[in-house]
């Protein structure tokens, strides 16, 4: 598969997801998933799959634009 | 706050979330007669979120957030079982060796941005990069040009930051927990204590480099030598542990901490890709060994659970008491290859490729560690690469008496354990053996074969130094080949060591129980570091917060309220014959108070 530098840069905009994905399951599970035996497997193990699956994609991309080395967001909240 | 993604985030993000979805995946078959399951679920994504959100973590601070959180998870996820004595108290015994530590951490981290603080000028504060140069090598370099940092407070900085690496990857001498987790549940050992969050300590030295080096950049520096150090001392000492364990999960324990002194070990002697490449070998094939570890603790569990008197007793025992649970017992074991074919499969490949076995991921990282460990020019370099290359013995063998005692001889139990069957266990164990063989091979120096069989030295950088290097360039990664030599001939030697041992019953066990009796102690008791620290508590920590909690709580604190409560009674008693509910003086209260206010403003006004 081939991934452009463009396209890895949207990847890479788009990992904040990997992130958020398992405290989303997690939280839900908590909130009221667990009930569910079945239901609080899937959100976990389908909120990492995601994660692992973008990680691919990630490396992929890095490995084919050696080019593109480190890309970052910032949230300034803190400063000096 | 932010997101930072570059090439070690992105390696650390396929180990976090590959050995994080074979897990998920593996619970469902091992906890799934457990009334916590989704439970256990929620913290797994709660700590898989933290661990992501560590890895790509932009600054110090972030970090140290992640960080702490990936902690408690790991606290909530031993103290799992928590109506388990044992595990009540591992769980205590990791947080507070963790608080040890991460009070270091942060203690540098914040003598660091004091050193640092004009350089950040309205700029995020304590990145690890930024194109600008606001960064930890920029903050660095101009606190070093201005005079608020040398290179002994840089040292200093670093040794505390370091101490957060250590509580978390259990190096010497706050290893002491990490054994002790293993009273959690198995995926989490695998999940937690194998992979992921024990290499966040590996992790955070390698993304914040700069502050080990030299203020000029270099890796000479006395930081950096101090890692190694640390990492050799603690992979030789964990290792002579592991040698007379007898529960199954401590001595994959005991190995997870003696691979991680290999980890700081490469990183301390500059062989940064090489220290990260461990990383990413051992995580898969730990993990695996792990998982292994629980398929057989799970194929045995029917067979011990009928005494409820044992069952009962070992959930009030203490973690001293050393009391081994009898299906994670290795003496309790032998001949399981033959009921579990698979898990044996997969163990073996597990235990080669930790022994460096030639063709294994191990094989290739390790011995880039060990020839990195004679290249560095530091203190005590060869003393330093022969300790590695001893451990890789010592490995081999703890490694194989496991294998040999779990696998291999006659079943020493009573009851028969089930045959294995193809489940949703198995998978994940089946998924891992492919990277415990092919990944070493990112990292195989194009010019080996040349250098082996008399060719010129064509030293190349190799696939997995390419895509993650410090600095600039690639390291030219050369694997001495001679080096290769003996640390492969140290690990056969252990391997066949284990083998007479354990296999062919020369009685050299016995030999050595008696023989050795006071070495053979002093690795059992792991070193009396646990008796030392609770010899220190009771003699000197709890005395001395004793008389702190006497004197500030009891004495200061105490009577500061009692004197807030005095005030409050003696003024109502005093203000209470105000109140008599007469007309005429309350007008007078009032009158009075009027005529005082007034001579008051009277005496108090402006002049002129």
């Amino acid at each position: 598969m081939n991934l452009s530098a463009e396209t890895t840069n949207a990847i890479i905009a788009m990992s904040p997801l990997i992130v958020a994905a398992p405290f989303i399951a997690g939280a839900l599970i908590i909130l009221g998933a667990r009930f569910s035996k079945t239901l609080s497997m899937l959100l976990s193990v389908g909120a990492v799959f995601y994660g692992f699956v973008h990680s691919l994609l990630i490396l992929e991309g890095l490995r084919q634009n050696p080019a593109i080395g480190t890309v970052q967001f910032n949230w300034d909240w803190f400063q000096s | 706050m932010g997101v930072m993604v570059d090439h070690l985030a992105a390696i650390m993000l396929i180990v976090v979330t590959t050995i994080s979805l074979l897990v998920q995946v593996y619970t469902h078959g091992y906890m799934r007669e457990d009334t916590g399951y989704s439970r256990f679920y929620s913290y797994l994504s709660l700590f898989t979120g933290s661990m992501l959100g560590l890895v790509v973590s932009t600054n110090l601070f972030e970090s140290y957030f992640f960080w702490e959180l990936v902690g408690v998870c790991s606290y909530f996820l031993i103290g799992f079982w928590w109506h388990k004595n044992t595990a009540a108290e591992a769980c205590m015994k990791a947080f507070v060796v963790n608080r040890i530590g991460d009070f270091g951490f942060l203690v540098g981290v914040l003598w660091f941005l004091s050193a640092t603080y004009g350089f950040w000028n309205g700029h995020p504060v304590l990145m690890f990069s930024d194109q600008a140069g606001y960064d930890l090598v920029g903050a660095i370099k101009w606190a070093a040009s201005n005079g608020s940092l040398t290179a002994a407070s840089l040292t200093a900085i670093s040794v505390w930051m370091l101490m957060g690496p250590m509580a978390k990857s259990a190096q010497l001498p706050l290893h002491v927990w990490l054994a002790d987790a293993m009273e959690g549940p198995t995926p989490i050992s695998a999940l937690i204590h194998a992979a992921t969050m024990v290499a966040a300590g590996v992790y955070l030295i390698a993304r914040a480099y700069p502050i080990w080096l030299t203020p000029q950049g270099t890796t000479d520096s006395a930081g950096l030598a101090i890692v190694a150090w640390v990492g050799c001392i603690t992979a030789f000492a964990a290792a002579t542990i592991a040698l007379t364990q007898f529960d199954i999960k401590r001595v994959l324990a005991w190995s997870t901490v003696s691979q991680l002194g290999y980890m700081f070990c490469g990183l301390g002697v500059g062989a940064y890709t090489g220290g990260i490449f461990h990383l990413f070998n051992h995580a898969f094939f730990k993990a695996m060994l792990f998982l292994c570890s629980g398929a057989v603790i799970h194929g045995l569990h029917h067979c011990f659970s009928h005494d409820r008197d044992l069952k009962k007793r070992l959930n009030e025992v203490s973690l001293m008491d050393r009391l081994i649970p009898p299906d994670q017992d290795l003496r309790n074991m032998g001949g399981l290859k033959e009921y579990m074919p698979i898990t044996s499969f997969c163990f073996l490949i597990g235990c080669l490729s930790i022994s460096g076995f030639p063709g294994m991921s191990g094989f290739f990282s390790k011995d880039d560690i060990i020839s990195s460990a004679f290249r560095y020019a530091g203190p005590g370099h060869e003393l330093l690469a022969w300790g590695l290359v001893i451990t890789a013995g010592l490995t081999a063998f703890y490694m194989f008496r496991a294998y040999f005692l779990t696998f291999e001889g006659k079943y020493r139990g009573k009851e028969k354990p089930h045959k294995e069957t193809l489940s949703v266990m198995n998978l994940p164990l089946l998924a891992l053996v492919i990277p415990s063989i092919a990944s070493g091979y990112l990292g195989m120096n194009p010019g080996m074969w040349s250098q082996i069989f008399g060719g010129t030295p064509t030293p190349l950088p190799n696939v997995f130094t390419q895509f993650l290097h410090w600095g600039p360039h690639p390291e030219f990664e050369a694997a001495d080949p001679t080096v290769m030599l003996i640390s492969t001939a140290f690990g056969l030697g252990g391997i066949a060591l284990a083998y007479m041992v354990y296999l062919n019953n020369l009685g050299l066990n016995t030999w050595c129980q008696n023989s050795l009796k006071l070495l053979y102690q002093f690795s059992w008791k792991k070193w009396y570091f646990d008796e030392a620290y609770i010899w220190f508590s009771q003699k000197f920590a709890l005395p001395l917060f004793r008389t702190a909690w006497n004197l500030i709580d009891m004495t200061i604190v105490d009577n500061m309220v009692n004197l807030s409560s005095f005030v409050a009674v003696g003024s109502g008693e005093m203000l209470r014959y105000s109140e008599n509910g007469r007309g005429q003086w309350y007008a007078l209260v009032i009158f009075g108070s009027v005529s005082a206010l007034g001579l008051l403003y009277f005496l108090l006004r402006p002049l002129g």
